[in-house]
């Protein structure tokens, strides 16, 4: 007689809606807890994304949903276009996210690290019961709060100080584009550090201020910065180029101004019509007129241009853009000091722009409208590559590199890069953890180890022996002497031989990281296992039309 | 089996007698031990994932009593209840869920010994009523009057609330601070952040508590931004509104600010009729254009002069509308250098008023210093693609405030945020029961006691066994609140009752070492109102649920649920 529906045997599954999916502990007991399957399933992220770590990493090939392809070996691109479907895999997704928000650089550092700490909490686990105890999520966090206050500041080699040094600059950057784009570091970081050194504002670089138009033709080489504003399009008019001219930039469009409410033309004889339109010419021309006597040389409107307006225009010889969206309008105002007026006039003196020069040039077969002033507070870097795909890849190892700089100029510090600083906290945690009493000594020894994933991949990347690169990597940080930092790193150029020891002075290569932003992805990091490890059961309701999980 | 009714409607489902008190026992117990691994502050999270994939990380019975989509009869008569509780005091979702969960399965066993349902739910209504007795005249601590001053009790009273919402509280850095109020001049163990949050939410109360009114907590504005981390939480006071000025040359900071809160439309209004305009030269139009703009320009310059005359030297101007502004009229404002922020939410609008003072203007006429409000600080802020305006160092007698909660992704703001609620909750509970309960156990513990000692001999016949289910059915809480942090039950309860027959005092469990503890000077506080609710409304369900003889559905088959395996 009873039904399905008042099963008292169905458990938790039988009280929910249908189609409702249920993980928890009691399940099975043994070894698929839902502890266990989340690592294996953020796992499986992390070593999927760890063959793209550091500069040797291999690029993937993604095909997104909209068929768009995209090759890269940038961790946070590659996530995003990822669909990561499984629940606690997208809270790790979600803290590399929210790393590349932050400082823009060292989200695989997140992957794989979180990565190898589920990975390191699963042989605990494995020697303990099912649940992680909450001694060894204390004990991350307190690994963390080590690594932060304890071992970082003793590990920092050298800092920026003063930014208008373009080599301590160039030194900070250089690593941080080979990861990105290896190979290519010598011709972008000059071109960063320079547009971010233009742009830098009481020391502070904002972001938005270095900006880069992708020019598809030509190679990497050929990319060149431009002090100011780079507009992807021709110009409407006959002028194409002009020397210190003034600027007016109008956010509405350069057209007869119309009512809100409907205007019709009243017109009851012939004449009337060409009396109207006569009207209509002289009322452009006197607007026309009266800009050009302000001593614009350049019009620049956000919205309609209407060719009558464009006729006037080019009768007095002035050059005139149509630039469509509202925030690029915004950035050419920025850069050539305009305020974008909403009513059509003769601007103000002050809310006028000025460049030096504004003219056509032909790039990759396309016009773009160049306009350069000294005293921009814009830069413009113009990417050329062969193909869309590097070019926008380009562009994400330029912006990374923006960050970088915005990142130095609010905390200057440097750690030594390749791997060396990961090993240095590693040995000094374990060393730190056979002091601790209680599960808490495995939890920093769990967290030492782990942070080994890094050596470890760079030297697997770059294709050394990592277990011997490892060693002795291991051995030269564990023999360092008391006050001095160990400068080994991996060193990831293998020469076509079997000669090298896999390892090398970082100090010798000059492959420095912002002691910021490895702090910032290694809490991250820490953030998302943490709460991967505190989920015991995971309630799913059934999907919402769609494709099934 | 067959009944009557399967004559009348052949397609009925039905359950009956002992087999109906299985099922609805079933799914009381399935519920609890669903939520169980969630009470107290070593409780673990759930992850939920809802049609769309949205993720929720929550330890929050309520939330999970709502999103989990229940379907079970019993299972949903019993979390609609729950959320009952939550709705009148705010918390204690989770401990009702447990309390009638063990009721019903205490109850269940003298049932079947074939004790009458009817006599055990006597027995439980008595035991309540003594519970709910001892409670008022011997359990809880009075306050008295000026609760409100009481910042100690009430950052504890939040603290306890918020520890058992945030699983953050037990991973954050752990340290010994030195709490410095009062009675608690001593070292504690806190969290830093659950101490952090607790202080914005009573300095929060404080702010809008005002005497002889019930407190609304309306005019607590909650705004979550998701950068930084949940440390970064704090209380502003004054009001943070999610959207900037929308004109690039609007000053980003302002200082000692008249906020004018007006809800005059700014920008060109349609008219209700079919209308336009009929000219025969471009000059004609030009006119038309130039006094259709008119009426606007007329309103802007009304606006920039009433700013002219009440701005003194070093103050500035900000406007906040609750209609448009149209492109031109921000120009006319941007020039003038006032701020002026369009389309506020209308919450938003009462909330200026009693934070900043003045009143909404609702017509430019007759336009007087009076009706506007004052902030030391306006400034806009960008966090990558969102805006938000800070209206903050109001006036002192600010009426409304606002608790800005910050967090590294979507997960963590949307836990504090629950959290914080069920905060502002329990202060408010605690403000207008102008009473406390030591909580951690303790309460039930001493119940158990008391009902056992004093009760139970006092009640005569069958009964007794109902009053002893309750007395047992109590101790769930303090069990569950040692299971969670890793203890052994049996012999934490045995500890907390020896400790409390020996010392006579509020004995609760420290879910850090599983020991016995003096929730006083911990400093860990429940509501009365909550402890009270709970024990209502268990009782009631676990009454109503014994007494149900049969189960029925009639009508359609609806299917059957397959429970898939994963």
């Amino acid at each position: 007689m009873t039904s399905m529906a008042y099963n008292s045997a169905a458990g938790l599954a039988g009280m929910l809606k249908e189609g409702t999916r249920h993980f928890s502990q009691e399940d099975d007991p043994t070894n698929s807890s839902v502890v266990l399957r989340n690592i294996s399933a953020c796992l499986e992220l992390s070593r999927m994304l760890s063959t793209s770590l550091g500069p040797q990493g291999r690029c993937k090939l993604v095909v997104n949903h909209l068929e768009k392809i995209m090759v890269t070996s940038d961790c946070a691109a590659i996530l995003k276009e990822v669909e990561v479907e499984h629940p606690a895999a997208k809270l790790l997704a979600s803290a590399c996210r929210k790393q590349e928000e932050e400082c823009g650089d060292n989200t695989n550092f997140v992957l794989a690290f979180a990565g190898e700490l589920l990975w390191q909490t699963a042989q605990l686990i494995a020697k303990m019961t099912w649940q992680p105890a909450p001694e060894i999520l204390a004990g991350y966090r307190r690994a963390l709060d080590l690594c932060e206050s304890k071992f970082f500041p003793t590990l920092v080699c050298d800092s920026v100080n003063n930014f208008t040094q373009k080599d301590q600059l160039l030194q900070l950057l250089r690593p941080v584009l080979a990861s990105k784009q290896y190979g290519s570091e010598g011709v972008l970081a000059p071109l960063v550090v320079e547009a971010c050194l233009r742009v830098m504002k009481n020391g502070r670089v904002s972001v938005e201020s270095v900006r880069t138009v992708k020019i598809p033709g030509a190679s990497v080489s050929q990319s060149v910065l431009l002090d100011g504003y780079a507009a992807k399009s021709g110009v409407e008019t006959v002028v194409t180029s002009v020397e210190k001219a003034k600027i007016a930039v109008f956010a509405s469009g350069f057209e007869a101004s119309s009512t809100e409410a409907k205007g019709t033309v009243l017109m009851k004889t012939a004449d009337d019509l060409k009396n109207y339109n006569k009207s209509e010419e002289a009322k452009m021309e006197e607007i026309v007129r009266s800009i050009v006597e302000s001593g614009v040389k350049i019009v620049v409107t956000g919205g309609n241009l209407s060719d009558m307006a464009l006729h006037f225009l080019d009768r007095h010889q002035v050059m005139c853009l149509r630039i469509g969206s509202k925030w690029e309008l915004r950035r050419l105002c920025q850069a050539v000091g305009a305020t974008a007026l909403v009513r059509l006039g003769p601007p103000t003196p002050d809310e006028m722009g000025y460049c030096d020069s504004a003219r056509v040039q032909e790039m990759g077969g396309k016009p773009v409208t160049i306009f350069t002033n000294a005293e921009s507070k814009l830069a413009t870097i113009v990417l050329r590559a062969s193909t869309t795909s590097v070019l926008n890849d380009l562009e994400r190892a330029v912006d990374d590199g923006v960050q970088a700089v915005a990142q130095a100029a609010k905390d200057g510090r440097f750690v030594y890069g390749g791997g060396a600083v990961e090993m240095a906290l590693s040995v000094a945690l374990q060393q730190e953890a056979e002091k601790v009493p209680g599960l808490e000594q495995y939890a920093l020894a769990a967290f030492g180890k782990a942070l080994e994933v890094i050596p470890r991949t760079l030297a697997e990347n770059a294709g050394w022996d990592s277990t011997r690169v490892l060693a002795d990597l291991q051995s030269s940080h564990a023999s360092v002497t008391e006050g001095t930092i160990c400068d080994v790193g991996v060193d990831i150029d293998r020469l076509g031989d079997d000669q090298g020891s896999g390892t090398t002075s970082m100090k010798e290569k000059a492959i420095y990281d912002l002691l910021n932003t490895k702090m910032s992805a290694l809490r991250q990091a820490v953030d998302a296992t943490v709460t991967i490890l505190k989920v015991d059961q995971i309630i799913m309701s059934k999907p919402s039309g769609g494709p099934k999980m | 089996m067959t009944s009557s009714l399967q004559e009348i409607s052949p397609n009925a489902e039905i359950v009956s007698k002992q087999q109906a008190l299985r099922v609805n026992t079933n799914a009381a117990v399935g519920l609890m031990n669903v939520l169980k691994s969630n009470l107290g502050p070593t409780g673990t999270l759930k992850l939920l994932v809802g049609g769309a994939g949205q993720l929720k990380l929550t330890k929050d019975g309520l939330t999970l009593l709502k999103e989990m989509q229940i379907q079970h009869p019993t299972a949903a008569m019993i979390a609609r209840s729950a959320t009952a509780q939550d709705d009148i005091t705010g918390d204690g979702t989770t401990s009702t869920v447990l309390l009638t969960g063990e009721l019903l399965r205490l109850a269940e066993q003298y049932v079947a010994e074939g004790l009458h349902p009817r006599i055990l739910t006597d027995g439980l209504d008595r035991a309540r009523d003594a519970c709910a007795d001892f409670l008022k005249s011997d359990f809880q601590v009075a306050l008295g009057e000026d609760v409100i001053q009481n910042s100690d009790v009430l950052i504890s009273t939040a603290r306890t609330s918020l520890q058992t919402k945030l699983d953050l509280a037990l991973v954050e850095k752990v340290r010994v601070a030195r709490c410095e109020h009062g009675s608690f001049a001593k070292l504690m163990f806190l969290s830093l952040i659950v101490f952090k949050i607790a202080r914005a939410v009573v300095d929060a109360i404080q702010t809008i508590y005002t005497k002889d009114a019930p407190l609304d907590l309306n005019r607590v504005e909650i705004i979550t931004m998701e950068r930084q981390s949940a440390m970064d939480s704090r209380f502003v006071r004054g009001l943070v509104l999610d959207h900037g000025g929308r004109h690039p040359d609007m000053p980003k900071v302002l200082k000692n600010v008249h906020i004018m809160t007006c809800n005059i439309s700014l920008e060109y209004e349609q008219t209700e009729t079919q209308a336009g305009f009929v000219y025969s030269t471009a000059e004609e139009r030009e006119k038309l254009v130039e006094s259709e703009r008119k009426w606007l320009d007329e309103r802007c310059r009304k606006i920039v002069s009433f700013k002219r005359s009440v701005c003194g030297p070093d103050e500035t101007f900000c406007i906040i509308n609750q209609k448009g502004v149209d492109p031109l009229s921000l120009d006319i404002f941007a020039k003038e250098g006032i701020l002026c922020l369009r389309r506020a939410k209308r919450r938003n609008m009462e909330r200026l008023t009693l934070a900043c003072g003045g009143s909404p203007i609702l017509s430019l006429e007759d336009l007087d210093k009076k009706q506007l409000g004052y902030a030391g600080k306006v400034s806009e802020v960008s966090y990558g693609e969102d805006k938000y305006t800070f209206v903050e160092d109001c006036p002192n007698n600010a009426q409304s405030c606002t608790l800005l909660l910050q967090g590294p992704n979507e997960l963590t703001t949307a836990q504090v945020k629950d959290a914080v609620k069920d905060g502002l909750r329990a202060v408010k509970n605690t403000v207008e029961d102008k009473a406390v309960v030591p909580g951690g156990g303790a309460f039930e513990i001493a119940a158990h006691m008391y009902l056992h000692e004093k009760v139970v001999p006092e009640t005569a016949g069958k009964t007794k066994l109902g009053v002893q289910v309750f007395a047992d059915a109590l101790l769930i809480i303090p069990k569950t609140l040692a299971a969670n942090a890793g203890y052994d039950v049996q012999e934490s309860i045995l500890k907390l009752k020896d400790e409390r027959k020996a010392t006579g005092m509020a004995i609760g469990m420290n879910c850090r070492t599983g020991e016995p503890m003096l929730p006083e000077t911990e400093g860990v506080w429940d509501n009365v109102r909550v402890k009270r609710q709970s024990i209502y409304l268990s009782t009631v369900l676990a009454n109503q649920l014994l007494l149900v003889d049969e189960v029925m559905r009639a009508g359609k088959q609806m299917g059957k649920p397959k429970p898939e395996d994963m």
